[in-house]
């Protein structure tokens, strides 16, 4: 009937605010859906090698740079020990340096010292 | 590339409430973690992934139930590709929604079988009634007159016009050419209007209240 007044420039702009309306309030997912999506997703991935998953396990590249180090380093000092060898207990204090001798039943080394 | 291209169209408004380049690239790079084997790209894809693929279906087919069945099976083929995921083949979403849209399309097949009068009333099952009620009447009003619209000018005013993709992205998700696309949205927008008014001037509506 009124077509002509109806396919006006009003209704245009009715219909570009509907799809304002639609785009702001999209279908909301019914409860569940995105639970067995993510169970569907764990099934089928993908298991990474072995390399990575330990790669991984040691904490990345971090980790795998801290153990070479501290491989690097063990091997060192198996070949060219220090000279004066580095005690932990005077490290934090604990003992004199020069009363190593008397620590000998405390260390358990004792049978080492009186036979050598 | 910007979200929306002019696709050497006339110049109309198009929303861009989504940044789609962005969206794309975290896309990209979660589906590239999820198939070395990163348990939290699998959950974070599938939350990214899901509400995108149910809301074109649900939009599509007008029906939870369908709806959900087909973001289910669309995402299980995609997590099924992801080891062979060819990064320049196509970009995640475009290709889950071509999925989507051919899953819907099947869908609508099927219902064909069934009477008219069940195609043309939109279905209102449980979970979609509270989302309706959230949409408010003019968003009802545009769901009904979109599922009265041909198939495949629904899929293209959906996507163009709610999903906001551009044309380009369009023509490739429902396999046409840009031409039709423009074609397909035109006359889709112009059936929605006279629909639209017809079913204000029958039940009294107002539109300008929203």
């Amino acid at each position: 009937m009124h077509w002509g007044m109806m396919m006006t420039q009003r209704d245009a702009f009715d219909l570009e605010a509907a799809f304002d309306a639609a785009c702001a309030a999209p279908p909301q997912m019914p409860d569940g859906l995105l639970a067995r999506v993510a169970e569907d997703a764990q099934a089928y991935q993908p298991q990474p090698p072995l390399w990575r998953r330990i790669f991984a396990a040691v904490g990345g590249a971090a980790g795998v740079g801290g153990l070479v180090t501290a491989t690097a380093l063990g091997f060192w000092f198996g070949f060219t020990p220090p000279q004066t060898s580095v005690d932990p207990l005077v490290l934090i204090g604990a003992v004199e340096l020069a009363a190593e001798d008397d620590m000998t039943d405390v260390l358990a080394f004792g049978w080492y010292s009186e036979e050598g | 590339m910007p979200a929306q291209e002019p696709d050497g169209e006339r110049k109309e408004p198009v929303k861009d409430t989504y940044d789609h380049s962005a969206a794309r690239d975290a896309d990209a790079a979660l589906l590239a973690r999820y198939a070395a084997g990163d348990a939290a790209a699998a959950r974070l894809l599938a939350a990214r992934l899901s509400p995108r693929a149910y809301a074109h279906a649900y939009r599509v087919l007008g029906d939870g139930a369908e709806a959900e069945d087909v973001t289910q099976e669309a995402l299980l083929r995609l997590w099924k590709q992801a080891a062979n995921w060819d990064e320049g083949r196509a970009q995640a979403s475009t290709w889950l929604y071509r999925v989507v849209a051919n899953l819907c399309t099947d869908k609508l097949r099927q219902r064909r079988t069934e009477p008219l009068d069940d195609i043309d009333a939109p279905a209102d099952p449980a979970p979609s009634a509270e989302a309706r009620l959230q949409d408010g009447a003019r968003h009802d009003a545009l769901q009904a007159a979109l599922l009265r619209l041909p198939e495949r000018q629904r899929q293209a005013v959906i996507l163009r016009h709610i999903e906001g993709l551009a044309n380009g992205e369009i023509a490739e998700i429902l396999d046409v050419g840009v031409e039709a696309v423009e074609s397909l949205t035109a006359r889709g927008k112009k059936a929605l209007t006279a629909d639209l008014a017809a079913q204000r001037d029958a039940l009294g509506y107002d539109d300008d209240t929203a």
